[in-house]
């Protein structure tokens, strides 16, 4: 079970605390409980269906200095966007965009379709299993374009002029 | 006095030159990268040492760890940079459509490319390209086996081209005017690399660039022909010590045969330089200096990737199919080489033992070469033969 604030706050400090705990925490989807959770009516509360847990009242201030930071585990992805950074005759070189992380990945080249090797193509990579072998599936993905800035507009402008 | 600084920028080449006479000082630049927060090392070093205008800044080739940060040193310096010399782009000045045609893929991959790395990779080189364009720079797209270079302020230091060879353009050209999308960022770049030769008071130093083990082959063609060779004391080893690119065939002909000579490579130390290069140097009485600590030197710490967010199985797929899993960690950092008064040094930021250099049995005993039984090194008991 998650907690709104630490037993050495004072009071003004935890009033201000709990509209976050109320707005953010208990209202997110993807929570699935405390990774400190040990405790049997706690372990209940983290395989809880989504409803039931977004009706869970806040915890009293004892409960809520119980364990301050815990992290959040949220629903493992089963993708990962990627992206082209090179190609030679046998690889592909594969740069994974993984929060906190930067992974560079080589993978043989009959892996990449041959409509996605160009550089910088946003791809999307996760694991596909065929006759019992794993394999890495790569797939386009659809990316949004960087928004115009003064120097993206000059160098629009000076191609417009040429 | 001539300073060639190449400064330790990871896994890519930046290189200052600076030219001093009479007590006033030119400055050139030959590649940037720029690795963590704040500014590119070129800027600053150039700021360290109190630059005000730059006699030349050089991009070897367009990938990015050999430009990373240049149009930041390009903007501090603005206007106040005379020459650009860079590889041969296909005479890009001269021949607008097949420019715009270019500069419109780098502004179309800076919007849309997939990840960060490779749309900053994209920008920077369209800034890059679009101030040498407009600011009224010289820019000269070299090419050619033995062409001089005269940046003002160098009189007095010989500065050519060694690669590449006028027909080795013709691909990188055939990509761009055929809408390859690999009209940027292909690995076959290390093609059109320029490298240099700059010759002092009687001494060759060779900035090899990436320059590919195929431009090295062409430029052998030359070399058969006109009867000359490269013959220098310093190298810095074309593409951070490829295996690839550095064979012995192309070692042999860039070093001299002076008895003191130095192969130094910048380099991140994960992937390059090679023990296979560094071996071969050892073997040839060439002493290695390298920026970045190699794995078969003792870098053999690995990078852990929690990748906690992932799939358990993806991301053990992930870590297996890692390129590079190690962590960097200096060597000698910065190497600087000084000719002055007919003398030539080299000097390490950090002067970390070398077991590959001739001076290290002296102190250890002897490396074992390839091939060799390993024998003990030479007691100062045992008896001299009568």
């Amino acid at each position: 079970m998650a907690a709104a604030s630490s037993g050495a706050l004072t009071e003004a400090q935890n009033v201000t605390f709990r509209p976050t705990f109320d707005d953010a925490k208990y209202r997110a989807t993807e929570l699935v409980g405390s990774a400190t959770s040990g405790r049997k009516e706690e372990t209940e509360v983290f395989n809880a269906p989504v409803e039931k847990r977004t009706l869970l009242e806040p915890p009293s201030h004892e409960e809520a200095s119980f364990d301050v930071g815990a992290p959040t585990i949220v629903k493992p992805d089963k993708h990962v966007d990627a992206v082209v950074s090179a190609i030679d005759k046998t690889s592909a070189y594969i740069d994974c965009l993984v929060a906190g992380d930067s992974i560079e990945i080589v993978l043989p080249l009959v892996l990449v379709p041959q409509s996605l090797r160009n550089f910088g193509q946003p791809i999307s990579l996760s694991l596909a299993e065929e006759m019992g072998i794993r394999t890495i599936l790569v797939e386009g993905r659809s990316v949004v374009p960087a928004p115009d800035t003064k120097e993206m507009l000059e160098i629009d402008a000076w191609l417009s002029e040429m | 006095m001539l300073k060639i600084k190449i400064l330790n920028v990871g896994q890519g080449s930046s290189i200052i030159i600076e030219h001093i006479k009479d007590g006033i000082s030119h400055y050139g630049v030959v590649d940037s990268n720029h690795v963590g927060a704040g500014i590119p090392r070129a800027l600053s070093e150039l700021r360290a040492v109190g630059a005000k205008e730059l006699s030349f800044i050089a991009l070897t080739h367009p990938h990015q760890d050999h430009y990373r940060g240049m149009y930041d040193v390009i903007s501090a310096f603005h206007g106040k940079i005379r020459g650009f010399y860079t590889c041969p782009f296909g005479d890009l000045m001269v021949n607008r459509d097949r420019f715009k045609k270019f500069g419109t893929h780098l502004r179309n991959l800076s919007r849309t490319a997939g990840g960060e790395k490779q749309r900053k990779a994209a920008f920077e080189m369209a800034q890059i390209l679009l101030w040498a364009d407009k600011s009224g720079v010289a820019w000269y797209e070299c090419a050619g086996d033995e062409n001089a270079i005269a940046p003002f302020g160098f009189a007095g230091v010989d500065i050519h081209t060694l690669t590449p060879a006028r027909v080795s353009k013709g691909n990188y050209v055939a990509r761009i005017d055929s809408g390859d999308p690999w009209m940027f960022g292909h690995i076959d770049d290390n093609d059109i690399s320029l490298s240099f030769r700059v010759a002092y008071q009687g001494f060759n130093i060779v900035l090899g660039g990436d320059a590919s083990a195929s431009a090295w082959g062409l430029r052998k063609k030359y070399e058969v022909q006109s009867g000359k060779s490269i013959s220098a004391k310093a190298v810095n080893l074309p593409h951070h010590g490829s295996v690839y690119d550095c064979p012995p065939e192309v070692l042999s002909r860039l070093f001299s045969g002076d008895e003191d000579r130095y192969g130094l490579t910048s380099a991140g130390g994960l992937s390059h330089p090679s023990i296979e290069i560094i071996d071969w140097m050892y073997s040839n009485s060439i002493d290695p200096y390298c920026t970045n600590l190699i794995a078969e030197c003792g870098n053999n710490t690995s990078q852990i990737y929690p990748l906690g967010t992932l799939d358990k199985e993806l991301a053990r797929t992930l870590r297996e199919a890692a390129k590079l899993t190690g962590v960097q960690q200096v060597c000698q950092g910065d190497i600087t080489i000084v000719i002055d008064n007919g003398s030539m040094s080299v000097t390490p930021q950090h002067n970390h033992f070398c077991a590959f250099r001739k001076s290290a049995p002296t102190l250890f005993g002897p490396i074992p070469q390839p091939g060799t039984p390993s024998s003990p090194p030479p007691s100062q008991s045992t008896p001299l033969p009568p």
